[in-house]
């Protein structure tokens, strides 16, 4: 397969989960998009070590996983902390910011 | 290698169809499934290009570990209260406009840049020894920061929760 095709579908996938950060307001969707995201880079890393013939992007593909699970932790353990004080995922709600 | 644009089609259609699928639920939980076929299918896609650590690793930290992380949450927080806002065309039409502007904005700049990226170089495989012996030689000192950022993600939550116990007992 070209390159190209695979940049292509990285580009769909990671504007699938742009599409999702700006349309969906639940925080789960704000985090699942922005694992999309990440995946996306992911698969360019891949392809770009295959073009080059190195494995570097492999390493660093694998960072980004650890990276992903690091950022899935927090953003977890705050979507839960935020349920806890407001009783709702939306985030909406979350507006003592602009007061 | 004729088999390899099929197998490459059907991961990626299988891989763009669910990520569609993940937007379009109206629960977390049923998103969350089809971003675990995503993921499956993104899979596939690192096995096509001879990365077989990164294949497992994705099914195995991404489609285990992260995504069964994100659904023990959402079964936590029940999320069948929540009052699912119908969203306003305008902000769906932006999000539509915005995407295919900002997609086609990278395409016309890949396809300014014609030059033959091809499958010149020579082959390589990301086996688990390999990658490895990279990882623990050149990349070795990313890989401490590595464990360190993990460390704080550890300890962070903790920290979060403990916090928050202390100001609901106050």
């Amino acid at each position: 397969m070209a390159i190209q095709a695979y940049i292509f579908l990285a580009i769909i996938i990671f504007f699938v989960g742009v599409f999702g950060i700006l349309v969906r307001r639940s925080a789960f969707f704000y985090l699942m998009s922005l694992e999309l995201m990440l995946n996306s880079a992911n698969l360019l890393w891949v392809a770009f070590a295959k073009m080059h013939g190195n494995l570097d992007g492999h390493v660093f593909a694998f960072f980004i996983m650890a990276l992903a699970a690091a950022e899935a932790c927090v953003g977890l353990a705050i979507v839960v902390l935020f349920y806890r004080k407001r009783n709702t995922v939306t985030l909406d709600r979350a507006r003592e910011m602009s007061k | 290698m004729a088999v390899a644009p099929v197998f490459f089609y059907l991961f990626a259609s299988i891989a763009v169809a669910a990520a569609i699928t993940m937007l379009t639920r109206k629960t977390a939980l049923g998103a969350a499934i089809s971003l675990i076929v995503c993921f499956l299918a993104f899979s596939g896609l690192y096995a096509m290009l001879d990365a077989p650590f990164v294949a497992v690793m994705q099914v195995v930290v991404y489609a285990g570990a992260i995504m069964m992380l994100i659904i023990f949450v959402i079964m936590t927080v029940d999320t069948r209260k929540e009052m699912l806002r119908k969203e306003r065309p305008t902000i769906i039409g932006a999000g539509i406009a915005s995407s295919i502007v900002l997609s086609g904005l990278v395409v016309c700049l890949l396809a300014l840049h014609s030059s033959p990226l091809g499958d010149q170089a020579p082959p390589v495989v990301g086996t688990v020894a390999a990658v490895g012996k990279l990882l623990f030689t050149r990349h070795i000192l990313n890989f401490e920061m590595l464990s360190l950022l993990l460390l704080i993600a550890l300890a962070g939550p903790l920290i979060l929760v403990k916090r928050q116990k202390k100001a609901m007992g106050e």
